[in-house]
Formats: structure tokens, sequence, C-alpha cells
């Protein structure tokens, strides 16, 4: 293993933090997000109780970019997972069994792909988010769920491709062919020799595309279709836009929080994607 | 001859996909459940309502609805938006929106070419070295913030704490050049940032990879000088990989000037989009989803057969991607 | 109508103490550097943030976008700055002793923008219109809300070729009132009116500018070369060119909008955009005009539908609105916290019986709602979602009722929906500012059950129009109590007598908890290098109010280079 530079460890960090918050978040003595300090609008980062200061609202910077970092990495995290698992079977089923079933996955994924992303997403959400009876309002749960299931469909045809493409490159090699006259099955196949060489490249594609997902929530709740009462970092910067000339820390706050996890996670997909490079070239 | 049929197919494959696109946003909009013409003239009468049924095919299935809105898409009716005060022809809109996201794309792509160029050639040939380091760096950090957020800070400090360029709208250059571009700046620094980043590391990649070679070893051999070795040797064949990546970056560019052109109030394509969202314009959407789709797979089309003629490699390498 | 709210209020010390303010920085700005030289010519963009649904009887244009509309359209009365109606279009109005009887005569050599002149005609024709008469006869669209508005008419016949005479069921001691509307009853070409469709698209006015072209989101006017009225020297009007209006539905774009130069000025609401006000107003290189606290933003309670057919719940409701944090948080201390349903400088004003905040009492309340129906106090709060400060405001509400244990879903709507959905009401509860003014003309429409006052002889009694006589009352409720009040008031002439049975009306209302309210709403226009605002006078003389929610008059507006 070659030593970790110091960007990595910062990105390792970095994500750790992010990641702990996100399971222990709730347990840490921080404020309640909901709290509004009605003398403290406003006020600076630093202040007395208010680490990242408030918002112009009153709420706690600190608090709610905490509570923030669970919604985003959450949503992030469960897109990217689902996304990846759907498009990672789909698209090594297809690169393995050829013929029909290849072609009308390539189709599909290209179906998904010749929309941009926030556009699809856009689409999905504002059509799944949507009730019956007018006084019944959708609930927060539900969009977070419309929100994580748009996502995902974003995400399945680009996972979908590069491990599909990945299989190809793989499944020509003389070890699966040599399993394969050895009468091993496809699916033993598939899960002793496929994935295991298939998985680096998604894993580095994966933390990428968490980035991707990350600016994607953002955007969404810039254009009012995030999650209204539920703090996400997106939703933060939807709110803090109005503030920025009044209190630019509101806005900064969740995006020095959202930058650095971006960094992080689009830093480490490069580290393991060199590192295959390196692996691959050895092989 | 091959060549041919083998265009034929390809074509025939976007033909698929684009019919499945749009057929599956139609469905999309049949699977609200709340009763489109109801959200489409929400103050209209039960008769009026009836009437519009009728019109768009709503009172059909969806496979018919889909049928009578491909065959009006492809005569150029792509619905209307509808308000209680009558309603507006989205074509209308289009026709007014496109050229003002086209310019903006172009704009974009060209200023973000005509940076990342300079700065992915001397970053590879100073690989390693300070210059690189710097470049690499810098442009790593600004590559993870998002373009709103560039586009909101530049706002503030260009626009309103400076007040040296307009914050909103847009002007065509029948009405003034400069007008035009004054207006036209900050979006498209807002949204190439990003694509200067992207487009510098690839380069920079692709001319280490190519300085490796023998022909360029050779070249330097025969006492070319390195200026010349690396503009003609190493940055033309780079350059294809470029292009490409610039074409594919297309789709990701038309997402970001969604928001982009919401906050800048540009009124483009994108910000057709978000108005028929928030508007609630679901035949809007789907057409504007399907013109944009449509646009993009063209496009890639026509990317594809530029570089398959420029270098049999790509053509074979994306065809199996 | 006015549009979604979410906010606005005070006293009358410190209205007056800020509308005082605001018109003297005004004038002594304007005066200082503009030796009131009106200098022709220019187009500008003004940022608004209502959108433009059309142009007819039915389309209600909200506030800013209303102010866009009236350069188009005039009224047939004008308020003055002291509150009092005065005629405009109309020559005058002269009313008969019992009050029930007005004669309204047009000013003679008016013309409408297609040429047309205004006569007694017109006037009838729009009044028609605005009843409902011409939509039944299948003439004209409908006449949307203004059917209810103008319900109490019993007959109008053209009394000769400049004037018509209204005939009003129930005594109406201050009609005009009725007659403007709020300025939002226009006069408008008759050949408008009955084009049909093309009514909504095609608007036809008086005014100083005429119609060039419209979208839902922006509206162009060229100067009138026609105008009827002149400047002080006798020279034409408008100075202007012309006028694009823009939508911009958030308030930051409209704050850089004006910095930057990309737009003359720019229209705001205290409703949600109280911080951008008041950085703007305390910003010495742009004139911000604000306007009294006489918007009075409401919560409707709709009495037909669980859980707000029990007082329990309306009481537990509005007991929990800390409208003092709100005041601090939402409002950045603009205007004051209300005591009653209306602002302190409204006739109905009072308050006794107002369910003011009691953290305790809303929990009793909502507690006495579960005994009495076996469930918990939940209701869905719909708001528009477009903005992020409506959004920071619909959080803030929300979080103040489940302090009281109610629970509270929010539903983001577009306000196309809110309005429909508001008229028949089908929202368990909605904030919509509807009431405004010193007066009850705008009042109190959305407070009684039946506008025709029970008229059987009313031509739309009989027709499925009726519905248009209580549509307005969107909490739907029916209080006999109140209504004999607010009527006996309206067609009482003495003053002190008038003005108790309207308290008496109101606190009626208050008690009864028919709606409630959180704060009262401001107004305020930001211009850049604009010369001339609030300068010119009314045809009847005097000027008219400086700034209200329909912003400034164009008229006499000029690019001060």
């Amino acid at each position: 293993m070659r030593k970790f530079t110091i960007p990595t460890w910062f990105s390792i960090s970095w994500l750790g933090l992010m990641f702990f918050f996100t399971i222990f978040g709730w347990l840490l003595p921080f404020k309640s997000w909901t709290t509004v300090f009605e003398d403290d609008l406003g006020v600076a980062p630093f202040s007395a109780g208010h680490l990242f200061g408030t918002d112009t609202n009153g709420y706690d910077l600190l608090a709610s970019v905490v509570s923030g970092t669970r919604m985003s990495i959450f949503i992030a995290i469960t897109a990217v997972g689902l996304g990846g698992l759907i498009g990672s079977v789909l698209g090594i089923t297809a690169a393995f069994l050829r013929g029909k079933v290849d072609t009308v996955m390539v189709t599909l994924f290209n179906v998904g792909l010749s929309v941009p992303n926030l556009v699809l997403a856009l689409a999905l959400v504002s059509v799944l988010a949507t009730n019956l009876d007018i006084n019944q309002a959708v609930p927060t749960w539900r969009r977070v769920m419309v929100l994580i299931i748009a996502l995902t469909i974003v995400i399945i045809p680009i996972l979908g491709r590069i491990a599909r493409g990945a299989t190809l490159s793989w499944s020509n090699r003389e070890f699966v062919t040599a399993a394969r006259s050895m009468g091993m099955r496809d699916r033993n196949i598939i899960i002793r020799h496929i994935v295991p060489n298939v998985l680096p490249a998604l894993i580095a594609v994966g933390f990428l595309a968490i980035g991707v997902v990350i600016i994607a929530e953002a955007a969404l709740s810039i254009l009012g279709v995030g999650i209204p009462d539920g703090a996400s970092w997106g939703g933060m910067i939807a709110r803090g836009r109005n503030d920025l000339e009044y209190a630019p820390h509101v806005l900064y706050v969740p995006l020095v929080f959202l930058a650095l996890t971006v960094i992080s996670t689009n830093h480490l997909g490069d580290v393991i994607r060199s590192g295959l490079d390196r692996r691959e070239s050895k092989v | 001859m091959a060549k041919i049929s083998f265009w034929l197919q390809r074509l025939a494959q976007l033909l698929i996909v684009l019919l499945l696109v749009t057929f599956g946003v139609s469905m999309l909009l049949r699977l609200i459940p709340v009763d489109l013409a109801t959200v489409l003239l929400p103050v209209g009468s039960e008769s009026e309502r009836a009437v519009l049924r009728a019109e768009i095919g709503l009172d059909k299935g969806p496979i018919a609805y889909y049928l009578q809105w491909l065959g009006d898409f492809v005569q150029g009716d792509f619905g209307k938006i509808y308000f209680s005060g009558g309603t507006e022809e989205v074509s209308t809109h289009l026709a007014q929106a496109m050229p003002r996201s086209m310019l903006l794309m172009i704009y974009t792509q060209v200023f973000a070419l005509a940076v990342a160029i300079p700065l992915g050639v001397i970053s590879a040939y100073r690989a390693g070295r300070r210059a690189d380091r710097i470049i690499s760096n810098t442009l790593f950090t600004f590559s993870s913030v998002p373009s709103f957020a560039i586009a909101l800070i530049l706002i503030i400090i260009v626009g309103t704490k400076l007040a040296w360029l307009p914050t909103l709208g847009y002007v065509t250059y029948s009405e003034g050049f400069a007008e035009h571009f004054k207006h036209m700046i900050m979006p498209v620094l807002a949204l190439s940032v990003g694509l200067i980043a992207t487009y510098t590391r690839l380069l920079r990649a692709d001319m280490i990879a190519a300085l490796r070679e023998d022909y360029v070893t050779m070249a330097a051999s025969k006492g070319l000088s390195d200026r010349r070795i690396l503009w003609r040797h190493v940055f033309r064949p780079s350059s294809i990989t470029l292009f490409t990546s610039a074409a594919l970056s297309m789709g990701g560019l038309i997402g970001g000037a969604i928001v982009i052109e919401t906050i800048f109030a540009t009124y483009g394509v994108g910000f057709e989009i978000f108005a028929a969202i928030s508007g609630r314009q679901y035949v809007a959407l789907q057409s504007t989803v399907a013109v944009i789709a449509l646009f993009y797979v063209l496009f890639n089309l026509v990317v594809d057969i530029a570089s398959g003629f420029v270098d049999p490699r790509t053509r074979d390498r994306r065809v199996n991607a | 109508m006015n549009k979604l709210f979410i906010g606005g209020r005070r006293k009358v010390a410190a209205v007056m103490a800020i509308a005082l303010v605001a018109s003297l920085s005004q004038v002594t700005t304007s005066g200082a550097t503009a030796p009131s030289v009106a200098k022709r010519g220019g187009k500008i963009t003004v940022g608004i943030f209502d959108s433009f649904p059309g142009f007819c009887m039915a389309d209600n244009l909200a506030n800013s976008a209303l102010m866009a509309g009236r350069t188009i359209y005039e009224t047939w009365v004008e308020q003055r700055s002291d509150g009092k109606i005065v005629p405009y279009v109309l020559k005058s109005f002269e009313s008969s002793a019992d009050k029930k009887t007005w004669l309204l005569t047009v000013r003679d050599g008016v013309k409408f923008h297609d040429g047309t002149p205004v006569d007694g005609a017109a006037l009838f024709t729009n009044l028609a219109a605005l009843r409902g008469i011409l939509t039944l006869q299948g003439r004209a669209p409908s006449p949307g809300t203004a059917g209810g508005f103008t319900a109490n008419i019993a007959s109008v016949v053209q009394a000769g070729a400049m004037s018509v005479q209204v005939t009003l069921y129930q005594a109406e001691s201050d009609y005009p009132e009725s007659l403007y509307a709020s300025g939002r009853f226009f006069a408008r070409a008759p050949s408008q009116i009955l084009s049909g469709a093309k009514c909504s698209t095609t608007p036809i006015g008086t005014g100083a500018f005429k119609y060039v072209s419209h979208k839902l989101t922006e509206l162009v006017v060229a100067a009138n070369p026609n105008y009827w009225r002149k400047d002080a020297k006798g020279g034409k009007l408008p100075y202007l060119d012309g006028i694009t209006f823009t939508f911009l539905p958030d308030a930051q774009p409209r704050v850089s909008g004006v910095k930057s130069g990309s737009l003359a000025a720019a229209m705001f609401t205290s409703a949600t955009e109280a911080k951008q006000m008041l950085s703007l107003k305390n910003n010495s290189k742009f004139k911000t005009i604000i306007s009294p606290a006489d918007y009075y933003g409401s919560i409707w309670l709709n009495h037909k539908i669980a859980p707000f057919s029990s007082k329990n719940a309306r009481l537990a409701v509005s007991h929990a609105l800390d409208r003092a944090k709100w005041l601090k948080v939402r409002q950045k201390g603009l205007g004051a916290v209300p005591d009653s349903i209306v602002g302190p400088n409204n006739i109905m004003y009072t308050k006794k019986g107002y369910a003011g905040y009691n953290l305790a009492l809303a929990k009793k309340f909502s507690a006495a709602y579960r005994t009495e129906t076996g469930k918990a106090l939940e209701f869905t709060f719909p708001y528009v979602s477009a903005s992020a400060d409506s959004t920071a405001s619909a959080i803030l509400l929300q979080q103040m009722w489940q302090a009281a244990g109610m629970k509270v879903n929010l539903l983001s709507v577009t306000t196309a929906e809110a309005i429909q959905k508001a008229f028949p009401m089908q929202f368990q509860i909605l904030p919509l500012l509807l009431m405004e003014g010193t007066s009850v003309g705008f009042i109190i429409p959305f407070v009684v059950s039946d506008m025709s006052g029970g008229n059987p002889a009313h031509p739309l009694a009989k027709t499925p129009l009726r519905i248009l006589y209580g549509i307005l009352n969107i909490s739907s409720f029916k209080d006999e109590v109140s209504e004999k009040l607010i009527f006996a008031g309206r067609a009482e002439t003495n003053l002190v007598k008038k003005k108790k049975l309207y308290q008496q009306g109101m606190q009626r209302l208050q008690e009864e908890v028919h709606m409630t309210n959180i704060a009262f709403t401001q107004y305020s226009l930001t211009s850049n290098k604009l010369g001339g605002i609030g300068k010119l006078g009314l045809a009847a003389g005097g000027q008219r109010r400086l700034m209200t929610n329909f912003g400034i008059d164009w008229t006499g507006v000029y690019l001060d280079k």
C-alpha cells in the first residue's frame, strides 16, 4: 500500500466526520436547528453561543449544518448505493449475457442518459411528489423518498454503463474463459471473478457520483423542489441566498461543508482510480 | 458501404432512444395522481376542461395520448401554456428561449476551452512542477464549488457591490453588442468554471501520456522546438478527446443552465423548464424535455460523425463504450 | 385580489413615523438634486413580484402586477392621500338623501386607447360586466369576484349621454369606495369587454400608457400619445416612452437588479421582504418609499370542514401565534404587533375580543379540541414555495403551532392553485392578504356571507352565479350578528354611530375567531435615477396616495440621468 498523502488523509478524515455527524449528529449536544433565537438574528460566526453564527431567521447555523449533513449525506449515500447496486446488477448481467438482453439494457441506459441529469431529476420529483387530496401535504419523509428515487434513477444508467464496460473487458480475460471451460456456473463466475474486479472501478465512480448527487440535491432545493421543512445543505443554501447581502456567512457555512465534501469524494475517487490504473498496468 | 449501414444503424438507435424518452416522460405525466386538466385550468369551468381534455388527448388512454402528442410534436405543435387569462404557445416560448440558451452554451464552451487549453498545455509541460501544482489544485478546488454558488457570489460582488455588470435579463445582440455581452459575462463565468477544471485535467492527462510516446521522443531528437512539439505533435492528437468530452459535457451544462438561467432571469430553455415545473405546466414540460433530449442526442450524433471522420479510433472507442 | 402573504403589521405612531420619514426623505432627496425639470423620453424596466394572469374582469391582478396594469387602466374614482375618494375618470358623483341612489357622471373628452369616447354607455357596460349581467347574457366573460363586490347594486340605468344612475339594495353612505374597489374597478373599453376570449389578453383602457405585449412574466407598455391629463405646465403626459414590468418572484434579484442598474425600480412587500426593504431604505443611493401598514393579511380558517368548524381549534390556532416574535424575526421590527384583525387606521379597529398570543390558552384549546373530537388538532398549511422567504415564514408558523401541541403539515402550492382553491375555499387554512385600507369597502366583502344582503330580486339571485355573493368570504362562515352590525354601519351617516357599529361587528368577528392574523403588511418601491414620483396631482385636486399596495402612479415619472 502506498503511503497516503496529506490531501488523502484530509479527505478521509473529513468524510469520516461527515459520516459521524450523519449517524451520531443527533446525539451531540448541539442546539436544536429548529429553535429560533429571536435575540440573535443573523449574528456572525464565532459569536457567543453560536460557533457558526445564526441566519437572519435566528436559526443556529452549527446545529443546522450538522442536521443538514445528516439529510444530505443520507440522500447521497442512499441514492448512489441503490443506483450503484441496481446499475451494476443490470450492467454486469447485460455484459455477461450479451445478445438481446444487452441490446435492451444499452438502449435503456441511453434513454436515461439522453435526458440531462437535473432535468430528469426535476421532472421525476415534480411528478412523484404530488398528492391527490389538496389538504394532504406530501410528508417530509415521502419527499425525501421521492428525492432519493429520482436521484437513484439518475445514477442507474451512469453506473450501469460503467459496470457493463468493465465487465465486458474482464469477461474476455483468460481466467474467466478458463472458469467457464471448467463448467463453472455463470452466477458463480460473476460473483467470484467479475464482481471483485469490477467493484473498484465502480467505487471510484461512486465517490464522484456522491458529489454529483449532493450538488444535484442543492440545485433542486434552489429551484424550490427540495425538502421544504427539513434542513439539508441545499435547503440551507436556498434559504441563504436571500441573506447573502446581509449576512453572507449564512450562505458560506453550508457551501463550505458542501464544497469540502465534494472535494473529498472527488479526491478519493481519483485516488482509487489511479490505484486501479496502476494495478491494471501490472496485469 | 459498411460505413453507411453503420451510420444508418446508429441513426435508428437514436430514433428508438428518442421515442422511448418521450414515451417515458409521457407515461410519467399520466402517473400524476391528479386530473391534469384541473391542474392546467385551475380557474376554468368543467366544460372548458372537457374541451381541453379532448384537445390534448387526456380523455384517451396513455398510449393514444402519447401518439397524439407525438403527432403534434412532429408537426411543430408543442402544446400550450395555460393560465387564467388565456394560453401561450410553447413553441413561441421555445423559439425565444432556444437561441438564448444556445448562445449561452456556445459562449461557455468557447470560453472554457479558450482558458483550459493554455492551462492544460502549461500544466502538462510543467507536470509535477510548481506551475502545474498551482493550476491543478486551484482548478480542482473550483470544480467542487457548484456553479450556482459561483453565480450567487458573482452577483453580490460584481453586480451589487461594484455595480459593474447587470444582474438580470438578456439583451439580444441586435439591441446592442456591448449590452448583450455584458449580460452574458456572469452566467458564462459561473457555468464555465467547472468545465475549465475538467478540460484542463483531461488535456493535461492526455498530453502527459502523449509526451511519453515514441514519436515525441523522435521529434525531440530531431531538434524540433518544444513549442512546436507541444502544439503539433502533442496537443493535436490530444485535442480530439478534449472536444469529445466538451460535447459530452453538454448534458451537464444544460442541467447547470437551468439553475443559472433562473438566477439571472435570462428566460432561456432552462428557465422554461423551471417555469413549467413550478407552474405545473405539464404539457409544456413534456415538450420542452423532448426538445432538450432531441438536441442533446442529435448533438452527440454530430460529434460522433465528426470525430469518427477525424479519427476512426475514437469512433470505435465511443461505440464500444 | 391581493396575493398570498405571510406577514406585515404595526402601531399608529410607528407607521405614521415610517410613512412620514419615508415621504420626507423622498421629498428632500429629489428636491435637492432635481429642480423638478421633467425630462422626456426613455424606456425603463421595473421589477415586480406578481405575474400577469390576464386583463379581463375575472383576472385579478395582484399588488405589483396591479401597479403595472394601472399604467393602462384608470379607475372611475381615485383615493386621495387623506383617504377621501374623489372623481377621476368620472367628473362627479352625487347621492340621494337615503344613500340608496347614486348618480355617476363621466368626465368629458376622455378617450379609450382604441379612440372610442368614455361616456355614459361605456360606464354602463362596465358596471353590467362587473355585475355579471353581460355574462348571463352570454356577451362577456365571467366577472369573477367582482360579481360579489357589486352584489349590493339592485339596478343600473343610463341617465344621460354622460351619466348612469346606480340604485343600491341596502344604503351605502360611502358607495364610491365600493366603486373604487381599492383601485381595481377600471374604465375598460366596451370593445374589450365584449371581445370574448380576447378580453383577457388585450387590455384597452384610458391610462397614460398603452398595451404593447405581455406574457405571464412580463408586461410591456408604451406612452399613450393622446393621454387626457397634462402636467402642471400644461405639457403632455406621460414623460417616459415605455415601461417593461418584469416578474421576479424572489426578492434578491430585484435588489441586485436595482443596485446594478438592470432595473430602474423594484417593488417589495414586507410580507416576506422586510429585510430587503429596510436595507434599501437605509441606502442613501436609492430612493425608497414605504406605504403605511394598511394591508391586513389574514389567516383564513375554513368553517366548512374539520378542524376549523370547531371554535376550539380556531382559538387554539390564534392564541398560538407569537406575533411579537414574528415581528422581530420575520419583519425585522418593521411595523407593530397586531391587536385586531384590522389595523389602527381602519374605522373597524378594536382590540376587543381579539385572540392574541397566549401559549397556555393555545394549549388549553388544543386539548379541548381533542376532548371535543377525540382527535388531535392537525391540519395542512399551504404556502407558495417559489420564494426562499415564504418558505422560511411557513416554517416559523408551523413551529409556533407545533409548540402549542398541534400537528401541522406544510403544503407547497403555486399562486394559481392557491387562488383557485380559495374561491370557493377548499383548503383548511390559508394565509391570504385580502383586506385593506382605512375604510370598509375592501373589508366587508370578505366577512359577510351574502353581499347582496339577501336581495331576492338581484339579477343573479336565481342563477348559478349566485355563488359569487359569498365567494369572497373564504373562511366560509355565516354570522348573522356581525353581518347585521356591519350592514347597519355601512348605511349609517353619523360618523360616531357608524364607527361604533363597525367596531361591534369587528369585536364579534374576533370573538368567534372567524379569521386570525400574524402581522400587517407594507409595500415599498425603491428607484434608481427616477424623478417625479408622487409629484403629479389628481385631476380633482389634491394628491394621490404616494405609495400603496399597487405602487405609485407612473404617469408623471421621468428618467433623471
